[in-house]
């Protein structure tokens, strides 16, 4: 088409326009509101039937002409039901629309495009800025716990800012490393990495693409499905101005119910005098553990004879102990002599109250040229844990800008700051810091922390905040620059080029000062440099054939480069703690290593989308992605999808349905989609360095190379109906799907002799298949109330389907031998094998307690135990073999790790301007091992806080007891051959760590009360003729809770232990919202 | 309309044609990868070096030849293994991977070693025969703790895996005697060049044990012993008996030496997170933590230590028994922790005392002793009993009494009296050295002992058997493997 052509054609537009302008005019102007509150601008008001069009200004008001007075006005406005308003001769029309919630036609970002769901084939879910806007913590990702099915979120610590793991149908492989969705933010395809510290308020939606139809166009890392994040952009019209303050305390909600130190202190010496026949006085005396006299004044421990404190320091000072510093004392069960000791709760000192301050500011609007969006925000998060916390800095911005009729720009530019003190290890700080017997000090005479028993790794969390974690400094820089055009080369025809540069640098020195544990001053700094380079390129085509054929088709490519360079260095014996920096530590001591790694990825993908009358939907889509990570001949892959729909409410025979069902959609797909989870070690072999002998640097081969190595494929299949009931005030939309992935990249055991353990192959086919809904009902709505509901639920269950042929039943690979009571034979379980699901639970049967010795004297041989001599108070364990040995083959099955249904509900009251919403989920079908009960109540090392599970009626105490847990005391510790709470034996593929006792299992279903809040508006009436347009209150309680039966402090736990994590924080939350 | 057409077709050109299929070959930086190793001497060194550190990370345990003789009664904390408890089975079984992965690293050297040349060729037999040595001392080692074990001469260098069978024995002892030989002719000195690593006069040492073994276990018969004798007298050469006896364990690589592995505290972690030298020598399992011993009255005496010190054994009464009050070995060996009211705290070793770091801690960094010469000349000695020589015995057991100044042999001059109390000075003079439980197994095939009564664990099992099971799971990997005899 040349230039001619386009005039003469807007030359027949004129003629047009100036013919049917013949009769009277007029002029309708009026206010458009938004479900009987505030104003809309921006809200398109269109004369049925013609080309007249206008929008309404800031104040929500429009003006529009009408050339002759009569007609029908359109209002439509994104997220609103469209009303028509037949003029009838008035000019002025104040009209209200009323917020729409119609799930079933809303806009969702595909891959490289936008749909809308009416036509969609694929199954997708959305996620909408509704979500984000007032989230109680950094992570957006969070938010997505319980509002798509299907999406399973777990949080393996309550650190501000941590990082979910997130499976969709399953994930694909076993691992939850592995099973990370791809995640694409703004175009930038990536991993969690892209996401952790965008601010949520910048957010306007995710989409979760579930399918491999839906996901194929992501090609050889999709396997794990795909969430596309869309930040805000600027809307043409006027400026509008935010600004929020959110503030919050973040509280520890549920607590371990530990004792007294008095009972603590009564209990362990009254238990160590009547159990321990060997050594008692190594546990009562001589300072060793927190229930041990023999600690002077001013040492790591409080407790001590108070006759020997008086002898030693006078009796004014213990007097002054006892009513000024809160000293305590009791009598000694042993020796009946009187106690002095201190107590503090280390509970108590790890957890803390936690505050939170939050501001956010954007500006956005624009004009017919160009439309500007700019967030800004800062964040100080502190967390429950003592010495923790998480700040932020970013800004965005997003533009566009239109050069001319045919091309415009876009750019997107993110920068972020994030300073994160989380514990060294979570392991050492809570299992370890939280247990610290109460007995012990806090801080010396001089006001200085003591170290609790004061070995490195336990000590109390004080000590260590002071001397080392007060001192470390780890920043997050991000950036991202994104820069696209758009050339709208013919109508329908475009091209659009994208360059993205995406960097993340990590600055961490870290840094403990002199003290009494460690006193070389040790000094760390890391240095590490993420750089991403994608370069996109996609052609579009869309266009409507004729009104009833819709075509969409695309064909793009695109290159990303990452590029990984580390720096790490470590020193110590610096002279002094001014400086924590490695310039001061010993030349000698001084250690550098740096790391350079570049992956590559090189994709084209084409896709075509049709309709008809938009009653039949087909699409179809193909990736071919090539990847630096594969050996040689495998380095290219071909993912294609296909899938297809059928709007049936819109066929002729549907009109008599209509009135119930009012739109019913079937839709099917196929695809499939890769994971190149991989180094290029595992396929190219590795040679590692830095194995030391005598200060030289040593080679080894670490990794087996497998140059066979090849693409793990996922094929699923989907079938769905998207429904809307009651002219869809309620909307259904339901999915089944069977996901087949093979030529899995597993570790393929292998024998001994080999010298290695496995080798990284494509091993063996697992299915995860699954049924979805997603529910929304809209029961009541108008102009003054309306409530929404949003209910999902999956279920999915995974089980390997082929494996290697090796020879075994089933082809498993690892576990052992149990007794099987029903066949009298032994089988082989746990591990992985043909037809059953991964991550299952073994442990040994608690059968009680034995009562008396008597009734112990012929207990079975305890393997776990070396055979030891059982006596009353001492578990029994079930022989299910009868085999007069108690071993791994009378282990029984407990269940598996991860719930298989879950979901959550979402409901939304809106009374005026005030709204409120309630936010539930769930999961059910897990199990738990509570290890860190377990561990406490087997006095686990001798140096364990009790918990008051101690004292109770359930334990086993004297000769004659009937009870249910075994004795407390060192003496029945996982030390010293006792084992009666913890069991090693991980033989079949369990938690080695476990307590691999079926008296610490329990299930886990629970029903999470995870957000309760309120938002008031309020009208620009009462604001009267202020600057401020609008002013949002709200306030929020999340994580408010379980119903639950498990006794742990939270049943989020999908790796089958819960060794004391940091759990996740009640956060309570406030926020003020101007609008200017 | 054609410049459209050109416009577009000039989009797909530059967008969708202009990679090509190297694009995607990126060239690993700071990795190595199998493609592009092995090319150059230094290949072959620096490979070599990853070997000793792997050797020294696989034989730094008691678990195989301590543990399950009458070295150890229990200590202060639990950590006692199934092998002093004799409670081994399938399912508990120790897996040898750690060994077989240090024959594969062996096997690899041996093979791309040979093809590789070097500037200098002393340099390149030294290497080769260092790889030969390591092979064989493992296999000395698998052989010594399993009895038949598999015999793999190949590196694993893809998925295509062979299913080997356990040779019996005497194959076992030919390949590690091949291979000790073909060392001995490789080394181009005759003497040290770094203690730390092997030499000839190591392997001598090495070949003199296993023909010791070759004859007592093995019924190599006089052959083996009078071989062993030969063997002995030229592991001998450039080393003398250390006056000092403590000094031999705190000094590194003393003139009494052959053979140590090194260990030296070192705070800088690698990539992985390893410490890239050792220091947790397996001797701080029988040393207190600092709490332990705090108020006893010989605290300054005890080398304790706060972290990194687990006393889960301590040294046993039948070894403490066996000292004479003027036997220095006796107070280099082991200490007692004395409390106030004079009770016993806890009894501990104290051969292996590590170093303190001031305003730090204590570090177990002292070598593991692999060979040195006392025990070469009780190996001498021990041929010539076996051999019936016993006055030519008796000489040479007197060298390693008199340097502990408990006089020439008191006993009687017949060959069972005589072998027995070689295995007694081989206890006073190598305990903790990882030789004791090999010792019990040659002197009761020899039939100088009976094994079960004298390791107390073993007695109460009755018909326990000497050498360790194989997991279940590895026969279910590769079913030609059977389960060692008794299990």
């Amino acid at each position: 088409m040349n230039n001619k052509n386009v005039l003469w054609l807007i030359g027949i537009f004129l003629l047009f326009s100036y013919s049917s302008y013949a009769q009277k005019p007029a002029t309708i102007t009026g206010t458009v509101t938004g479900n009987g509150s505030e104003t809309l601008p921006g809200v398109g008001v269109k004369l049925k039937g013609s080309n007249i069009a206008s929008t309404t200004d800031i104040n929500g008001k429009y003006a529009i002409q009408v050339p002759d007075g009569k007609g029908v006005l359109i209002f439509s406005y994104i997220g609103y039901d469209t009303k028509e308003i037949t003029i009838n001769g008035k000019t002025q029309w104040n009209v209200d629309l009323l917020a729409n919630v119609n799930a079933l036609d809303e806009l969702v970002v595909i891959g490289y495009g936008v749909q809308s769901r009416t036509t969609l084939t694929t199954s997708i879910s959305k996620v909408s800025a509704e979500e984000f806007k007032n989230a109680p913590g950094t992570n957006p990702l969070m938010q997505l716990q319980g509002k798509v099915a299907g999406l399973s979120l777990q949080m393996s610590n309550g650190q501000p800012g941590a990082t979910p793991q997130i499976f969709i149908r399953g994930g694909s492989s076993t691992s939850p490393e592995g099973d990370t969705p791809l995640i694409i933010v703004d175009g930038i395809v990536g991993t969690s990495r892209n996401i952790v510290d965008l601010n949520p308020d910048d957010i306007e939606s995710m989409q979760v693409l579930k399918d491999a139809a839906s996901t194929a166009i992501y090609g050889a890392r999709a396997a794990n499905g795909v969430i596309i994040v869309k930040t805000k952009s600027g809307k043409s019209g006027a400026t509008q101005i935010n600004f929020k303050v959110s503030s919050g305390v973040d509280v520890q909600a549920n607590k371990y119910d530990f004792a007294s130190a008095e009972e603590y202190i009564y209990t362990s010496r009254k238990n160590i005098m009547n159990y321990n026949k060997t050594n008692p006085d190594f546990f009562l005396t001589g300072g060793r553990y927190g229930m041990s006299t023999g600690n002077p004044r001013n040492s790591k421990n409080t407790l001590e004879f108070l006759d020997t404190y008086i002898q030693n320091y006078g009796q004014e000072y213990v007097s002054s102990l006892i009513a000024n510093e809160g000293w305590q004392t009791m009598t000694d069960p042993v020796t009946n002599k009187k106690l002095i000791f201190k107590e503090t709760n280390y509970q108590d000192v790890f957890f803390q109250n936690a505050l939170k301050m939050q501001y956010d500011f954007n500006l956005s609007g624009g004009n017919d040229k160009a439309t500007y969006y700019f967030g800004a925000g800062y964040s100080d998060q502190k967390g429950i844990v003592l010495g923790t916390g998480y700040k932020n800095y970013n800004a965005l911005f997003n533009g566009t800008y239109k050069l001319s009729e045919k091309w415009s720009l876009n750019a997107n530019v993110a920068y972020s700051i994030s300073d994160n003190d989380s514990p060294t290890s979570y392991f050492n700080s809570l299992s370890r810091s939280v247990l610290m017997p109460f007995t012990y000090r806090l801080n010396y005479e001089n006001g200085l922390p003591a170290p609790g028993e004061g070995i490195a790794s336990f000590r109390n969390r004080n000590h260590e905040v002071y001397y080392k974690e007060k001192n470390n400094d780890i920043k997050v820089h991000r950036v991202t620059l994104g820069l696209g055009a758009k050339w709208d080369i013919l109508p329908g025809l475009s091209f659009a080029p994208a360059a993205y540069l995406n960097t993340s640098e990590g600055m961490e020195n870290r840094f403990e000062a002199f003290n009494e544990i460690v006193g070389t001053r040790p000094v760390s700094a890391n240095h590490n440099f993420f750089k991403k380079v994608q370069l996109d390129g996609v052609l579009t085509y869309d266009k409507n054939l004729t009104s009833d054929h819709h075509i969409n088709a695309i064909l793009g490519t695109s290159y990303i480069n990452d590029y990984t360079y580390t720096m790490n260095g470590s020193g110590n014996s610096a002279p002094t703690d001014y400086i924590p920096t490695l310039n001061a530590t010993a030349i000698t001591s001084q250690r550098i290593s740096t790391f350079k790694e570049t992956k590559v990825i090189d994709s084209y993908f084409s896709r075509f989308t049709y309709d008809f009358k938009k009653k039949y939907l087909f699409s179809a889509s193909l990736r071919y992605d090539g990847s630096s990570s594969f050996a040689k001949e495998h380095k290219r892959g071909l993912f294609p999808g296909v899938s297809a729909g059928w709007n049936m409410h819109m066929e002729d025979f549907w009109q008599p349905l209509q009135a119930y069902l009012s739109s019913f959609k079937l839709r099917s797909s196929w695809g499939k989609t890769g994971n190149d989870n991989l180094t290029i070690g595992d396929s190219q072999g590795a040679y590692a360095t830095g194995f030391s002998y005598m200060g030289q640097v040593g080679i080894m081969n670490t990794v087996l190379a497998n140059g066979n190595l090849k693409w793990e494929t996922t094929t699923s299949f989907d079938v769905g109906a998207d429904i809307g009931l009651f002219n869809n005030k309620l909307t259904l939309v339901l999915d089944y799907y069977n996901k087949l992935t093979s030529d899995r990249l597993f570790a393929k055991p292998l024998t001994s002799t080999t010298g290695f353990t496995s080798i990284t192959s494509n091993y063996g086919s697992i299915r995860n298949e699954g049924f979805e809904l997603e529910l929304a009902f809209n029961p009541i709505k108008n102009s003054n109330f309306s409530w929404n509901t949003a209910f999902n639920f999956s279920y999915n269950r995974g089980l390997a389907v082929k494996l290697p042929e090796n020879g075994e039943y089933k082809n498993r690979s690892g576990g052992n031998y149990v007794y099987d009571p029903a066949s009298n034979t032994y089988m082989k379980v746990g591990g992985l094998a043909e037809g059953e699901p991964y991550g299952q639970r073994w442990a040994y049967k608690s059968l009680g307690v034995y009562a008396t010795d008597a009734d112990a004297a012929n207990a079975p041989y305890d393997v776990e135990t070396a055979g030891r001599q059982k006596f009353g108070g001492d578990a029994i364990w079930a022989d299910l073999d009868n085999n007069g040995r108690i071993d791994n083959n009378d282990m029984i099955f407990m269940g598996l790790i991860r719930p298989d249904k879950t979901g959550g509900m979402v409901n939304t009251f809106n009374y005026k301007g005030l709204s409120m919403r309630l936010v539930l989920d769930y999961g059910i079908g897990h199990v738990i091992d509570n290890n860190f009960r377990a561990k406490t109540n087997g006095s686990a090392r001798n140096n364990n806080m009790m918990l008051k599970d101690a004292l109770g009626s359930n334990v086993w105490k004297e000769q004659g007891d009937i009870a249910t847990i075994p004795r407390y005391t060192v003496q029945s510790d996982v030390d010293y051959n006792f084992r009666n709470h913890l069991r090693f034996s991980n033989a079949i593929g369990n938690d080695s760590d476990g307590s691999n006792n079926s008296l610490y299992y329990s299930k886990g279903d629970y029903l999470a009360f995870r957000e309760v809040s309120f938002a008031y508006l309020l009208k620009p009436k009462f604001l009267g003729k202020t600057f401020i347009k609008g002013i949002e209150l709200t306030a929020g309680v999340y994580n408010l809770g379980y119903l639950t039966k498990y006794d742990g402090l939270s049943p989020e736990i999908f790796t089958g232990r819960d060794e004391g994590k940091y759990p996740r924080p009640r956060q309570y939350s406030f926020s003020l919202n101007l609008s200017l | 309309m054609n410049t459209y057409i050109k416009t577009i077709s000039l989009i797909v050109i530059v967008f969708f044609t202009s990679s090509c299929s190297k694009i995607l070959d990126v060239k690993p930086v700071s990795t190595i990868t199998s493609e592009n190793y092995w090319n150059t001497e230094n290949d072959v060194t620096g490979y070599l070096t990853g070997i000793y550190y792997d050797l020294r990370s696989s034989v730094n345990t008691t678990f195989y030849l301590e543990d399950r003789g009458d070295t150890f009664s229990p200590g202060l904390e639990s950590g006692l293994s199934s092998a002093w408890q004799q409670n081994l089975t399938s399912s508990n079984a120790p897996n040898w991977i750690g060994y077989y992965n240090l024959i594969h690293h062996c096997n690899l050297v041996i093979k791309y070693g040979n093809i590789i040349s070097f500037t200098n060729g002393n340099n390149k037999n030294r290497a080769l025969a260092e790889a030969h040595f390591i092979r064989a001392f493992t296999y000395f080692w698998l052989l010594r703790s399993w009895g038949d074990v598999p015999i793999v001469l190949e590196p694993t260098e893809s998925d295509q895996i062979v299913l080997p069978s356990r040779a019996p024995q005497s194959q076992v002892m030919d390949q590690i005697l091949n291979d000790v030989n073909l060392a001995i002719t490789l080394f181009p000195e005759s003497g040290f060049v770094n203690k730390s690593r092997a030499s000839k006069p190591a392997a001598y040492a090495l070949k003199t044990d296993a023909l010791l073994w070759k004859a007592k276990v093995l019924a190599g018969g006089d052959a083996s012993l009078s071989e062993a004798l030969v063997s002995a007298d030229l592991a001998m050469a450039g080393v003398s008996l250390d006056p000092n006896f403590a000094n031999i364990f705190s000094a590194k690589n003393g003139q009494e030496v052959i053979f140590s592995l090194y260990f030296k505290r070192e705070e800088m972690f690698d990539q992985t997170g390893k410490k890239i030298e050792k220091s947790d020598q397996y001797g701080s399992t029988l040393k207190p933590r600092d709490i332990f011993v705090s108020d006893a009255t010989n605290v300054n005496d005890i080398a304790f230590s706060r972290g990194g010190a687990r006393s889960a054994y301590a040294p046993s009464q039948k070894f403490r028994d066996l000292f004479v009050n003027t036997d220095v070995r006796k107070a280099a060996s082991f200490i007692v922790a004395t409390a106030t009211n004079g009770s016993t705290i806890g009894i501990f070793d104290n051969k292996f005392r590590g170093t303190v770091y001031p305003s730090d801690d204590r570090y177990w960094e002292n070598d593991i002793i692999v060979y040195r010469l006392a025990e070469i000349i009780l190996f001498k000695a021990e041929a010539l009993a076996a051999l019936n020589r016993v006055s030519e015995a008796i000489t040479e057991l007197n060298k390693v009494r008199n340097r502990a100044k408990i006089g020439n042999y008191p006993g009687v001059e017949t060959k069972l009296a005589v072998e027995t109390e070689i295995l007694d000075e081989r206890f006073r003079e190598l305990y903790l050295e990882l030789k004791r439980w090999p010792d019990l197994i040659r002197f009761h095939k020899a039939g100088t002992i009976n094994i079960y009564n004298e390791v107390p664990n073993l007695g109460a099992k009755g018909n326990m058997p000497l050498f360790f099971p194989i997991p279940r799971t590895q026969i279910d990997l590769n079913p030609n493997l059977t389960q060692t005899l008794g299990y």
